[in-house]
């Protein structure tokens, strides 16, 4: 009978081995997706190429450590590693529970800074904590996909009615408007994509959102038309549609340089850190927002494409994530991540080269900017975290 | 609500439908996706493939500043090598206003206050410089280094439109001496730029705008020099990206001598300053009082090979005023009438009746077709009567029968009237449509006038020969003029009766009158000095007429030198014989018995000469006299014309001039004053 027992245990410890086999190929450790951090991290690092080659000629010019925006970039890197990581180790399922409370902890902090703000460059838009800058509307877009993913898991039997798109649209628009109010155009903008991105996988009926979209181009008009933009962005946009006309050293001045600066560098670019539009600051803003152009002008038609197609893989990723995930919330999450990404990506990109008005936003992972690149990795987090766990 | 939802929900099975809903939507984010990506690559292989270049320049455009670097005139000597105009560099401080923007007043205030002017004086001389409206105003010259950096240091912020450069400028070691010859540089126009021969030139570049300056642009030039400069987007300057080094011009030098210009100028002054002084026994109209004297000229030649010696036109102007751009005031004074326009080299660039030097011509016309000879006499009586007007000899008195040589010697008008008649009354009697030769007028082109002698000065003029053709051309182009005038004059005075006649066709008509006019160097004949000095200097030489030149040899930068060759472009229309016999009549003309002999009786060097008094009513007459020594005095021969506009007679103030010059030249004293010869003709 020993044998037995022998065998019986034996047969326990085999067949439990098996068991530990099979549920530890559902471990979420065993499914992380390598090429989305990959592509984070490629992208992380050729920023800060980037942002070396556009800053160390004016620091050093001015007589100052020409790493220092590099440097600060780094430690912001650090940051939303340990970030990433540390939004990965609970279940993402957990933060449906959370999305309330984060969502209303950054809609005070957006409140806040109608009164406590500091204003750069034109927006109220940032804190300054301990001589650190804070840029909110950044963790705002996190939370406010964490909420509306949430939100439609809950309703996701009555998805298609009426209510939860209202429920939705009130949760959105509280943000946004806060937002108008600094005013951010270019996050705005954000915003919307997020929205549209949600809305679109939570299977909103098509008449609702074309109706959505109806009211959305009325009120723009509405506002252009009654003067609630601020001169500057209408100066901008005037510039965006007649660059030949308008002040070449005014509005259309950014636009005009940004695309000579682009332009210059032809198929294979002047050389990295050979730019001179970049060196010489014709571009302005080049560190964070008009980024693009440093890459344009110095690596060319081939690095910009380069750039692209590693963009292009981390939104595969993204959108490869929203259709494998397990439930709702994921796909949601899956979807606004990727419409952030896909959506700054092109908004920025497309105003270095005149496809787009000149907005202020900075390019994901790439542009100097620490609250942008600690909550672009936090996004990034979130679409691991939905991908390591699609099984578990 | 939703805070309190439970953490573990399990997946609701999702049903076919909503699964073929969910993949159709992320099809669709996708292809939206892809479609963004379409966009940018499509912009972006538009901006940096097709249009690359083109972006491409303009990124060198906008980094890239390309400042040129004068090149330094070539320099300007005497024959002996004498330096005459040279350059320095000096630190100028130049504006233009339209960089300034609203600025304007603060950058003008802060400025003035660095180079310590006003604001006022600033304006002033900005406003005042005739500075090309593309180049910055000087305002300030030989500024000290120390302010230069200062502004270069400051450019962007504090000086925009405020230049400091590093300029070459003109220099006059000796002030105003031979303004004429050396001439003036300014910036080349706008009208210049248009033309091909200037097509290398840039806006406001330095160029020759008079005398040799001009005429010896091309090699006084040099090659400007390019410095290109890296600028960041505020337009500082980060450092050379090319430094191309300016070419100096080459060096000319000139056949004139300073001593002797001094000389000339001089002596040019002094007689007008005496011709001033003389009464004007005359009564007619615009006659009387002292003589206006108001400007003259003087040529000094080497008849052996036309170099100019000596070029003085009066008044004259100071080049030193045109550095660095003439002011407006000063310009203004050139041009006002009052001051007799100092910019116009009288020498060359202006043209007058030669009244009796015009006689060699009558003389060797009469000779050479057969009028006369060395054995044949006319009279000289006190008149001359001709178609029913009476031509007056200048002494009015009958001096007997006379042959050509005391012709000339007394300056006999009355034989060179009959003459000019004779030879015109030939040439009428030639019938209709046959061929005939104007005699004096082919004569007198022979001798070089009525055409430009090519002499390397500009604005020359080529004076007039007249003849048949000329009048008919002169009445074509005049004729409205001349009928509009006579209407303005009621019918029967003599002034309708004059103009109702030039407007008729016989207006066209060269007639007896002119020709006897023209015998002896009035009505329509004009001639400039230096074809005078041109004509006598080939007298002097045996017949060879020079094309007369100022410029030596170009000196190269490479120590090589390119010489002006003398050019003969002629022979004077006349046997030797003839020649002799009309330069031995020049001669008698400075003895004790000649028209200059009040002049030249006592001059220990055989001087050959003309007087001329040009008479043109209403002015005063124009004194003339040319003359050459015969014989080389230390291996030295000069041919020297001066002329002075409404200076009296030729022997009276010209020849005065010209004798101050000789001496001066053949170191025979000359220390006296200049005193008036006798009235002659």
């Amino acid at each position: 009978m020993a044998q037995i027992v022998v065998d019986d245990r034996s047969e326990r410890l085999a067949r439990e081995a098996v068991q530990r086999k099979w549920i530890g190929a559902y471990t979420p450790v065993r499914h992380i997706d390598p090429l989305l951090v990959l592509a984070a991290l490629v992208l992380s690092g050729f920023g800060l190429l980037m942002i070396y080659s556009a800053t160390f000629h004016r620091l050093e010019t001015a007589g100052q450590d020409p790493t220092f925006y590099v440097d600060r970039q780094l430690v912001s890197l650090g940051v939303g590693l340990v970030g990433m990581l540390a939004v990965t180790l609970f279940d993402y399922r957990v933060y449906r529970a959370w999305a309330p409370v984060l969502y209303a902890v950054t809609l005070g902090m957006l409140g806040y800074l109608l009164v406590g703000g500091t204003v750069i460059n034109g927006a109220r838009a940032w804190i300054v904590v301990g001589g650190q800058q804070f840029q909110p509307s950044e963790l705002a877009k996190v939370a406010l996909i964490l909420m509306l993913a949430a939100l439609y898991h809950e309703r996701r039997e009555e998805a298609l009615g009426l209510r939860a798109l209202v429920e939705a649209l009130v949760f959105a628009t509280l943000p946004m408007v806060l937002i108008l109010l600094q005013p951010d155009f270019g996050t705005f903008i954000v915003y919307v994509a997020i929205v549209f991105g949600v809305l679109l996988m939570a299977r909103v009926r098509v008449r609702y959102m074309v109706a959505l979209a109806v009211i959305g181009v009325v009120t723009c008009l509405a506002a252009l038309q009654f003067e609630i933009v601020k001169d500057y962005q209408v100066d901008r946009l005037t510039a965006f549609f007649n660059p030949d006309q308008a002040d070449a050293l005014g509005a259309a001045y950014n636009v005009n340089q940004a695309q000579i600066a682009v332009g210059s560098g032809q198929f294979l670019g002047q050389g990295l850190f050979e730019g001179s539009q970049t060196s010489l600051s014709f571009v302005p803003e080049n560190q964070t927002d008009f980024i693009f152009t440093v890459v344009g002008e110095e690596l060319g038609f081939l690095g910009s494409g380069l750039m692209l197609a590693v963009f292009g893989l981390l939104i595969w990723r993204g959108l490869r994530i929203a259709a494998l995930s397990r439930d709702t919330f994921g796909t949601l999450i899956a979807a606004g991540v990727v419409s952030v990404f896909a959506f700054q990506l092109f908004i920025n990109v497309g105003m270095a080269i005149g496809l787009m008005p000149v907005t202020g936003l900075p390019l994901p992972f790439v542009s100097y900017g620490g609250t942008s690149l600690i909550a672009s990795f936090l996004m990034v987090g979130l679409l691991e975290n939905v991908h390591m766990r699609r099984f578990s | 609500m939703i805070a309190s939802l439970p953490v573990r929900t399990s997946q609701a099975p999702a049903s076919a439908a909503e699964a073929e809903s969910t993949r159709l939507r992320l099809t669709f984010l996708s292809l939206l996706v892809v479609s963004l990506f379409v966009l940018l690559f499509a912009r972006l292989w538009f901006l940096q493939v097709m249009a690359g270049e083109r972006y491409a320049e303009a990124a060198e455009g906008n980094a890239v500043r390309t400042i040129s670097l004068e090149a330094a005139r070539g320099r300007l000597f005497d024959r002996d090598g004498e330096l005459l105009v040279r350059n320095r560099y000096a630190q100028v401080v130049s504006i233009q206003p339209s960089e300034m923007g609203d600025q304007t007043e603060a950058v003008l205030a802060d400025l003035a206050d660095l180079l310590g002017l006003s604001v006022d004086e600033i304006k002033r001389r900005a406003g005042n410089s005739r500075v090309s409206p593309f180049r910055p105003k000087p305002i300030d010259f030989d500024v000290p280094d120390d302010i230069v950096f200062y502004i270069h240091e400051n450019a962007s912020t504090r000086y925009p439109g405020v230049y400091a450069e590093r300029l070459p400028l003109r220099e006059y070691p000796h002030g105003d001496l031979a303004a004429h010859l050396v001439g003036y540089t300014g910036q080349v126009s706008a009208e210049e730029l248009a033309l091909p021969e200037f097509e290398d030139y840039d806006p406001g570049d330095p160029i020759g705008w008079a005398g040799v300056e001009r005429t010896y642009e091309s090699a006084l030039r040099g090659v400007e020099g390019r410095r290109q400069v890296q600028v960041n987007a505020r337009g500082d300057v980060l450092g050379d990206v090319q430094m191309v080094e300016p070419e100096p011009g080459s060096d000319l030098r000139l056949t004139i001598d300073l001593q002797a210009q001094e000389l000339a100028e001089e002596a040019l002054a002094d007689g007008i300053g005496v011709a001033r002084r003389q009464h004007d026994t005359d009564d007619g109209v615009g006659r009387g009082g002292t003589f206006a004297a108001p400007a003259g000229a003087v040529v000094v030649m080497d008849p052996r090979d036309g170099a100019i010696v000596a070029m003085a036109s009066y008044p004259t102007y100071d080049p030193v005023r045109f550095v660095g751009g003439v002011g407006q005031d000063y310009w203004d004074y050139l041009g006002d009438p009052g001051n007799d326009f100092p910019l116009i080299n009288r020498a060359v660039a202006a043209s007058y009746p030669p009244g009796s030097v015009f006689k060699v011509v009558t003389a060797a016309a009469a000779l050479e077709y057969g009028y006369m000879n060395s054995a044949t006499q006319l009279p000289c009586p006190g008149t001359f009567e001709y178609n029913e007007s009476v031509y007056a000899n200048w002494t009015r008195r009958d001096s007997g029968p006379m042959d050509l040589a005391t012709a000339l010697e007394q300056s006999c008008d009355t034989v060179f009237y009959q003459l000019a008649q004779a030879m015109y009354e030939d040439e009428t009697a030639v019938p209709e449509g046959e061929p005939f030769v104007e005699r004096l007028s082919e004569e007198a082109r022979g001798w070089g006038f009525g055409q430009r002698t090519e002499v390397d000065l500009p604005g020359e003029r080529p004076g007039v020969v007249p003849g048949r053709v000329w009048r008919r051309e002169f009445w074509q182009n005049a004729r409205d003029q001349y009928c509009s005038q006579a209407q303005t004059y009621r019918s029967g005075t003599y002034e309708r009766q004059l103009f109702d006649e030039l407007c008729s066709p016989q207006g066209a008509a060269w007639r007896g009158g002119d020709a006897v006019n023209m015998s002896i160097g009035q009505g329509d004949v004009q001639t400039t000095p230096l074809q005078v000095a041109n004509a006598f200097a080939a007298i002097a030489n045996g017949g060879t007429l020079w094309s007369p030149h100022v410029g030596a040899e170009i000196l190269h930068r490479d120590g090589t030198a390119e010489p002006v060759e003398p050019e003969p472009v002629g022979t004077l229309p006349i046997t030797p014989e003839n020649l002799a016999y009309i330069e031995a009549g020049l001669v008698r003309v400075t003895q004790p018995q000649g028209t200059a002999g009040s002049v030249f009786g006592d001059f220990p060097v055989q001087i050959a000469g003309k007087t001329g008094t040009a008479e043109i009513k209403p002015k005063q007459p124009f004194a003339w006299f040319v003359g050459y020594n015969t014989e080389p005095v230390e291996g030295q021969e000069y041919v020297i014309v001066a002329m002075v506009e409404e200076g009296g007679g030729g022997s009276q103030t010209a020849a005065p001039i010209v004798r101050r010059i000789f001496e001066g030249l053949f170191g025979l004293g000359g220390d006296a004053p200049i005193t008036p010869g006798a009235v002659t003709d």
